[in-house]
């Protein structure tokens, strides 16, 4: 798992949407559906070699997107350590009569574990790159804006927007109480001392919030508030965004056959 | 907690997918035009306080607060939990899009299903019973939670993911404990400081 964000870092500040990048300027309903599509197709795989395709064909998209290799390796870490633990796991524990390749003291290492596990983490990196290649590349209320043209239910989208506008102050919030804290001492070890630290955090972190809300809200009335939170939504399609559907309808064509081929023979 | 990308069958995901609509359906007709902000501030300080870890031994288990979500906002947990992480998946990568149905219900679900059962005793003004029953709140939202990604898991491949299952189930035993703890101090903390926040049936658990 990842470790505590340090006190002064937001998780928005990443620096991944440069707007001059191939991906940031493709329209954002085209990347949501085609990252939909990709992911669904990716996760149903069930060879190897369609497996390491799919991977294959998510490093593709990352040129075309800005991004640093510190906030890549950090994002992947997340998702490898699941698979860290699948690995731990698989090969030693698969029943089904499996082909023993050798032991590791009491442990029998199998093909199948080794194989089923090699298999999950090429799906799950091949999902992950594709989002943060594509999804990555747009800023948050970009594809919330894309998502309420492509008919997502309009209240959800509201609180998204609304949820992210007020993560970034909870954010400095969190980060105030956290470093008074420190400042006084404060660990956040599992003892009965820093459980109660833990629970004034969260609790202040409610009121405060509670409190915000209401202002808010006043705030938000008086200026004419009723129910809708105005975005850009006049998206028009581009040749670029052609260009990009063909390469990915290509790249999904080819890993869908690749699945397919598979159990043919 | 959250199941990656790329482990569960497709039957899985989409089931999974199916329960989530149904329970954001549920949630989002009782939010009104009027509690909109209200409920985006606390979508995003529960989000922020998911960023507490605690340090047990050699590692470090962060909160995940699904009973306390499900208690104080009911059948609006689905869409809470199902923003916080989508907003995960896009700046973190933790889970992602095609585990967003199963990880939301695995989370909201066992959060909504306390919430109904126990806020009328937690609630009410007796605090030694208004003290169990938030402990058990917190506690048995994350053992239903951790015992629903066993389930996912098992029905993926019951054979062979059945030793990672237990792992993880028998890893969240300490978390149990933690989170009912915390579940415990935090409605003692809002009934002294803000009771208003626990008695507002008005936009949740109804």
């Amino acid at each position: 798992m990842s470790s505590e964000l340090a006190p002064d870092q937001t998780p928005f500040d990443d620096g991944l949407t440069d707007s001059k990048a191939f991906l940031t300027r493709v329209d954002p309903r085209v990347k949501i559906i085609a990252t939909l599509i990709w992911s669904i197709l990716a996760a149903s795989l069930e060879n190897l070699a369609a497996a390491g395709l799919a991977l294959g064909g998510a490093l593709l998209a990352l040129p075309f997107a800005s991004w640093s290799f510190r906030n890549l390796a950090k994002r992947l870490s997340t998702i490898n350590f699941f698979f860290l633990f699948m690995w731990l796991t698989l090969p030693f524990s698969f029943s089904t009569p499996g082909q023993a390749l050798g032991a590791i003291g009491p442990l029998k290492v199998t093909l199948e574990g080794l194989t089923l596990a090699a298999l999950l983490t090429l799906k799950g990196n091949a999902i992950v790159i594709a989002v943060i290649a594509v999804l990555g590349s747009s800023p948050l209320y970009v594809l919330a804006a894309a998502s309420r043209s492509l008919r997502c239910p309009e209240k959800l989208v509201n609180l998204f927007l609304l949820a992210v506008r007020y993560l970034q102050i909870m954010f400095m919030e969190y980060a105030r109480l956290r470093k008074a804290m420190r400042a006084r001492g404060f660990k956040l070890n599992f003892s009965r001392n820093a459980l109660n630290g833990a629970v004034f955090l969260i609790g202040s972190l409610l009121v405060r919030s509670f409190d915000r809300a209401e202002r808010v809200h006043k705030a938000m009335i008086s200026r004419g508030y009723k129910g809708v939170v105005w975005v850009r939504t006049d998206f028009t399609l581009q040749r670029r965004d052609f260009v990009f559907s063909l390469v990915s309808l290509f790249l999904l064509a080819l890993i869908a056959l690749g699945g397919f081929w598979w159990r043919i023979i | 907690m959250h199941i990656s990308e790329g482990v569960l069958s497709l039957p899985v995901l989409l089931s999974g997918a199916a329960l989530t609509t149904f329970g954001v359906a549920l949630g989002l007709r009782r939010i009104g035009d009027e509690n909109l902000p209200k409920t985006a501030v606390l979508t995003a300080t529960f989000f922020t306080a998911s960023f507490i870890h605690l340090n047990v031994g050699p590692s470090s288990v962060h909160l995940m607060l699904n009973g306390l979500i499900g208690l104080m906002m009911g059948w609006v947990a689905f869409p809470i939990v199902l923003i916080g992480l989508l907003i995960q998946g896009l700046l973190f990568q933790y889970g992602g899009l095609t585990t967003l149905g199963v990880n939301t219900f695995n989370v909201a679900g066992p959060g909504v299903l306390v919430g109904l059962l126990f806020h009328k005793a937690i609630y009410g003004p007796d605090t030694t019973k208004s003290s169990i029953f938030s402990f058990m709140a917190g506690f048995l939202a994350i053992a239903l939670t951790a015992l629903l990604v066993c389930v996912a898991l098992l029905l993926t491949n019951p054979v062979n993911y059945k030793v990672a299952a237990l792992t993880i189930l028998a890893s969240h035993v300490p978390v149990m404990f933690i989170e009912g703890a915390v579940a415990l101090l935090v409605v003692r903390f809002l009934k002294k400081v803000k009771p208003e926040l626990l008695v507002d049936p008005k936009w949740a658990n109804k």
